[in-house]
């Protein structure tokens, strides 16, 4: 079989280097199916949370108030990302602020946990509580994948392509707003 | 263009990978942690190989004690938990690795005309996040408690009662052998998802020159829109898992109801609703058999038309067919559910939307049929896999049409008619169209023909043992032996339970069948015929390199001029154009 499959395997040292346009595209394509997915998975957490409402047990807390303060950091967070994707001397300044703007979001909703914590609401308390721990940590999961992309562009900033960093953080701000506003209204 | 830039970059690609001549690539890089699709490709199919030992050992264990009850040494527990892995093994790690990631791999970039996947490496971290999952799937029957015991579907609260905290423990299965599933089946989400996404982008950025959408072969279309699907079902099921495993190990109840009695303990959980999990498994289940059975069909068009050199019929209205199917697939999961108790109204529209489909399926079987008329058909052992894939897509799509029928489904629910059912359509339409991909594509796999002697002895084994076993199972559901059952006592039941015997014989016949396949496939690898570039003379890119074929594919990438089945109509049938011939 080794013989065989021999040929596959020779001059292998690197992988199959694709022209930059080429791979502009793949990043696109790579980038707008992981956003659909992630518009999938907090639509299926929404609908399972419409459903779940219906219960007689459903008693929704009141979330804390820094939520719309994190709501208001993450907007912030599109803002500078935005000007970053536009590119310019200060492209680079813009970035390193959406970060930070990113890790204080992360940090807030930390905050956010225990102030609810402090008020006895846990993450067993109601099925609203549950829903309010579990949507903010798979939130918090894709605003790290974000974070880490947003670092490595850091590294190399300057070559202006940002667009797709953008694209996912934008999708990032709009699943927050999505999921106060469910938690809050619904 | 990007990809005119792709002909010439990966030229000059080629060029720069010309230092490394004679400087072969370590063995583990080559074989182990290799990059390049192909390898990987065969990976999949190896370790497909491997997990089907494990999961059709299992179907013939429980078949014996349905058969002869008694007789297969084993607890009423440890048969829901074997009748669990196996399910479990066939669909996930046998089929969906064979098919879709095996077959997939190998084909794709060789029929776009790409050196490799968009991402070779992600393609890599794919088959190696499988190796776990499947090693933690099979180290689970070994685990206090055994494997997982709450069917394929993992349905709670049978699946969510763990035994962990306040939580009360359902059943041996739903303690760590419920948990090591998951976090198998986690691990398989992940590396499906990869996979899909790196077969979307390699079909919409990496085609070769000329390779317009509509002049993609059909097998690639298909791992397209399945890719597609996937992608938008799967984030379903990982919502459904992560709430399950919250409820399993922290103590909440998104799933578990109240009132909740386990063993004469009471469980502390509100208010969860079990019916949420199956409406979210299913939009992902659904979708999953189309996810399947679609590239099997693309291949059978793919190997049809070389076997009987006519291009398949209506390649156009095959392709909306696709796209037909694949949108109504994801809007028709509730016909899983009719017994659930769900709105008349609503099992109305699933009833309905799930006929509808029956119109796109019947263009896709038609078109199939019509490629034969008139053919001149060589009958290899691909071809007659192909053959009988077409026969099994009629005869499990005629079961179909009981089930998408609310009022028919509640008698049939839960019955071995179902059981027929989705083995023909998920089990055997999706191995034969697999069986032809191997068959077919074997000789640019590995520079060497299968021997057909032994190819048809594998074919007949199966197709006469499947067919058998999973048509006489709908007699058996129509008699009202329900699935799931370590041992049935109703009399109603007791003629379709006289079919067990030669139900477990047939199932005997056609996993035996295997042997002679696992034979030949390895036998062949090194003593098999030798195999030219182009043995079949089909006229798809991949036969347009050399065999083996050499890393990057091919030495220029070929610019395609024309369509994919460049097979002369009419009376002599051998004339054949390449899809980069020129004009």
């Amino acid at each position: 079989m080794l013989m065989r499959i021999e040929a596959w395997g020779r001059e292998e040292r690197e992988p199959v280097e694709l022209p930059e346009s080429v791979r502009a595209e793949t990043w696109q394509t790579l980038t707008y199916l992981m956003i659909a997915g992630g518009i999938m998975l907090f639509t299926t957490f929404s609908a399972s949370y419409l459903v779940r409402r219906q219960s007689a047990d459903w008693a929704p807390a009141r979330l804390p108030d820094l939520v719309w303060v994190n709501l208001a950091v993450v907007g912030a967070a599109s803002v500078t990302m935005e000007l970053a994707r536009r590119g310019g001397a200060s492209a680079r300044r813009w970035l390193g602020s959406t970060i930070a703007l990113g890790v204080l979001f992360v940090a807030g909703q930390a905050i956010a946990w225990r102030q609810l914590a402090a008020q006895g609401v846990f993450l067993t308390s109601s099925p609203h509580a549950s829903f309010f721990y579990m949507l903010t940590a798979v939130h918090a999961a894709h605003v790290a994948a974000g974070l880490a992309v947003l670092l490595a562009a850091l590294r190399r900033a300057g070559n202006g392509q940002l667009g797709l960093c953008a694209a996912w953080w934008h999708f990032v701000g709009a699943a927050w707003a999505w999921v106060v506003m469910l938690l809050t209204f619904f | 263009m990007a990809i005119a830039q792709a002909v010439e970059t990966g030229k000059a690609g080629h060029q720069a990978h010309g230092r490394d001549h004679g400087h072969p690539a370590g063995f583990i890089r080559k074989y182990i942690f290799s990059t390049d699709h192909k390898v990987i490709g065969v990976q999949y199919l190896l370790m497909a190989m491997l997990m089907s030992v494990v999961g059709l050992g299992l179907s013939l264990w429980f078949r014996v004690q349905l058969a002869w009850p008694g007789k297969a040494a084993m607890t009423p527990e440890q048969y829901v938990a074997i009748v669990t892995m196996h399910g479990t093994i066939m669909i996930f790690f046998v089929v969906s690795l064979a098919l879709s990631s095996g077959l997939g791999n190998f084909s794709i970039p060789l029929q776009v005309g790409a050196r490799d996947m968009a991402y070779p490496f992600l393609n890599m971290l794919s088959f190696w996040i499988i190796v776990p999952a499947s090693a933690i799937m099979i180290l689970s029957f070994f685990v206090e408690g055994g494997a997982a015991a709450g069917g394929w579907t993992a349905y709670p609260p049978l699946s969510a009662l763990s035994g962990f905290g306040k939580v009360p423990r359902g059943s041996p299965g739903s303690g760590m052998g419920q948990t090591l599933w998951l976090l198998a089946m986690a691990l398989f989400i992940v590396s499906f998802t990869m996979g899909g996404l790196n077969y979307v982008a390699t079909i919409l950025n990496l085609r070769a020159r000329g390779m317009s959408l509509m002049r993609m072969p059909l097998t690639v279309w298909t791992y397209f829109v399945a890719a597609l699907l996937g992608l938008l079902s799967f984030p379903a099921l990982t919502a459904a898992a992560i709430m399950l495993l919250l409820d399993r190990h922290l103590g909440t109840s998104f799933f578990l109801p109240s009132g909740l009695v386990v063993s004469g303990q009471q469980a502390a959980n509100v208010g969860g609703t079990p019916l949420l999990f199956q409406h979210l498994f299913w939009f992902l289940g659904h979708p999953e058999v189309y996810v399947l059975v679609l590239p099997a069909i693309g291949i059978a068009f793919d190997v049809i038309a070389a076997f009987s050199r006519r291009p398949p019929h209506g390649y156009k209205t095959s392709v909306w067919a696709l796209l037909i199917i694949a949108f109504l697939g994801m809007i028709v999961w509730g016909h899983h559910m009719f017994t659930s108790g769900m709105n008349p109204f609503l099992g109305k529209y699933f009833s309905i939307a799930t006929l509808l489909i029956t119109a796109p399926f019947a263009v896709l079987g038609v078109n199939l049929l019509a490629s034969l008329w008139r053919a001149r058909i060589r009958f290899t052992t691909s071809m007659l896999f192909a053959l009988g894939l077409i026969s099994a897509v009629g005869t499990g799509g005629i079961g179909g049409l009981f089930l998408a029928t609310a009022t028919a489904d509640l008698h049939f629910h839960d019955t071995y008619f179902v059981v027929g059912h989705f083995h023909l359509m998920i089990g055997v339409v999706t191995m034969t169209g697999t069986f032809a991909g191997i068959y077919y594509w074997f000789p640019k796999m590995f520079g060497r023909h299968m021997n057909e002697t032994l190819g048809k002895l594998h074919f007949w084994g199966t197709f006469i043992g499947a067919f058998a076993l999973f048509v006489i199972q709908h007699f058996q559901g129509f008699g009202g032996m329900t699935r799931r059952y370590f041992e049935y006592s109703a009399d109603y039941v007791q003629p379709a339970l006289a079919l067990n015997p030669a139900v477990t014989w047939f199932a005997f016949l056609a996993v035996g069948a295997q042997i002679p396949f696992f034979f030949n496939f390895f036998w062949s690898m090194f003593k098999g015929k030798k195999a030219e570039a182009n043995p079949w003379e089909a006229t798809t890119l991949e036969w347009t390199t050399a065999t083996p074929v050499p890393h990057g594919n091919w030495e220029r990438l070929p610019v395609v001029s024309g369509k994919p089945y460049g097979y002369a109509e009419g009376a002599n049938g051998d004339a054949h154009r390449m899809q980069n011939a020129e004009a």
